[in-house]
């Protein structure tokens, strides 16, 4: 029996992107066949198309959360949902708490006070699937309160596939002398930070904990109170305050419509509010009943995609 | 009539499409089997194919197996195509579901070739641009590939390990745990 015939790239893809999306080591292993299935498997452009080509969003890899152990401070752990495993160097267990995850990157934060009172953050972007990683520390402003977030920052990206491609981070913080609240976004690109948009708030706390949600072209933070919008185009914050029955048993969302969705358990009552693009402030809601249970995400868990 | 029976017979000769393969075998077929292939399609479309169509990247044994496949799914496009008027939708439904059936046996025959065979139909359809045959064909090799072992696969199907063992090393090394 003649042997098979030698591919070429176009064939040997068209294969590759039938390949189960449930297990990445499929992938894995085929990249060590030859030459030509690796260089088709490497090309950042095939990610996208099987991404495409499968229509479905990237599988959830597991989770990463905080493991303590004999020292009391928390070291990352993974939790996995395939065979998928990130390498955990030392200097990623130890690098604080997942304050956020989004577009296949981890955001990292260690925060810390100086024996004068003075806060310092450091963080690390890490890709848990190429083990790539920036550090970086807060933007230098005073602050007493902080939360942060990841994004990729390419152009008409469909985050199918942004790997080793540029981001931004968004820090938010307030501090005690004056009360504002400021956000300041940090390019990959330029590794510095922008000057910062400010918004008179005193009374800004964060729900530790919970992610900040990117809904169209703003991130959303859950405050104690209410909540805080930061809008990536516009460079401007704004507070969104809750009804006087809502508490911090809230989840935030992304709804159907580029919406925000609210979902708030008080007593056996789920309340639903969905925002509507051009309502700024007031929230729309839908109320339902439910002695059945709620599950959302739990609290110190990140959701790895 | 004579006159309109000889239209009728120019229009049907007139729809056939000449294939020649790369060893000079000639395969008359009609319009409807022709156009699978999106390459051949075009070629229509822009008014090349008088004296036939050379292909000569298929040799005629891989090209007998593709028009066999085209004929038979053809004439599964002209009977969508075809049947919703005539019957009621229930029966129509029936008739789909044994029509899709009967198709179904007809790619999983299709399939039982070597694999020489099979690597042959993929850079045919990857060619001629036959979007089913293509997903038929290189769905069966992803299945046959999923589970196995990077030797495996390459016993498989004959492919050289042309890595340096350092590059082996270094995937092997990054993603350590697709390997356990």
């Amino acid at each position: 029996m003649a042997p098979p015939p030698e591919l070429i790239d176009d064939a040997i893809t068209e294969i590759l992107l039938r390949l189960p999306p449930d297990d990445p080591s499929c992938l894995q292993r085929a990249a060590l066949v030859c030459k030509s299935w690796r260089r088709v498997l490497s090309d950042p452009a095939f990610l996208r198309r099987y991404r495409a080509f499968r229509q479905i969003p990237p599988p959830l890899l597991g989770f990463l959360r905080p493991f303590y152990g004999g020292t009391g401070r928390p070291v990352l752990g993974f939790v996995p949902l395939t065979p998928f495993r990130p390498r955990l160097s030392d200097d990623i267990r130890s690098g604080g708490w997942v304050v956020d995850c989004r577009h296949g990157r981890a955001l990292l934060l260690s925060s810390s006070t100086s024996p004068g009172g003075e806060r310092r953050a450091d963080m690390i972007v890490w890709d848990p699937m190429t083990g790539d990683r920036r550090r970086l520390r807060d933007p230098g402003f005073p602050f007493k309160v902080h939360t942060a977030a990841v994004l990729c920052a390419a152009a008409g990206c469909s985050h199918l596939g942004c790997h080793g491609g540029p981001f931004h981070v968004v820090f938010v913080f307030s501090n005690a002398t004056d009360w504002f609240t400021r956000a300041c976004v940090y390019s990959s690109e330029t590794a510095a930070w922008s000057a910062p948009a400010s918004l008179d708030l005193i009374d800004v706390f964060f729900v530790t904990g919970r992610q900040g949600v990117l809904v169209g072209e703003a991130f959303y933070f859950l405050r104690v109170r209410g909540i805080l919008q930061y809008d990536l185009a516009r460079h401007c914050l704004l507070a969104i305050e809750f009804p006087a029955y809502m508490n911090s048993n809230t989840i935030l969302m992304e709804a159907e419509g580029d919406r925000l969705g609210v979902a708030c358990m008080s007593g056996t009552n789920l309340y639903l509010h969905y925002r509507e693009a051009l309502a700024t402030i007031c929230l729309i809601s839908s109320q339902c009943n439910s002695r059945k249970s709620v599950t959302g995400a739990p609290s110190h868990m990140s959701i790895l995609t | 009539m004579a006159s309109a029976g000889s239209g009728d017979e120019k229009a049907a000769a007139a729809a056939m499409i000449t294939l020649i393969s790369s060893d000079n075998e000639k395969f008359e077929v009609t319009e409807a089997t022709a156009t699978l292939s999106q390459t051949i399609r075009h070629m229509i479309e822009d008014g090349c194919t008088d004296g036939g169509v050379p292909l000569p990247n298929v040799t005629s044994k891989i090209l007998a197996r593709v028009i066999e496949y085209c004929k038979k799914h053809a004439t599964a496009a002209a009977g969508e195509e075809g049947s919703s008027s005539s019957f009621s939708d229930a029966a129509f439904l029936e008739v789909d579901r044994a029509f899709l059936e009967e198709l179904e046996e007809f790619d999983d025959a299709f399939l039982e070739v070597d694999r020489a065979t099979l690597f042959d139909l993929i850079l045919a359809a990857n060619y001629l641009d036959i979007k089913g045959l293509l997903n038929l064909t290189c769905q069966k090799v992803a299945d046959s590939v999923k589970g196995k072992t990077p030797e495996q696969i390459r016993e498989m199907y004959n492919i050289v390990n042309d890595l340096t063992p350092e590059e082996e090393a270094e995937i092997r090394r990054e993603t350590q745990w697709a390997f356990e």
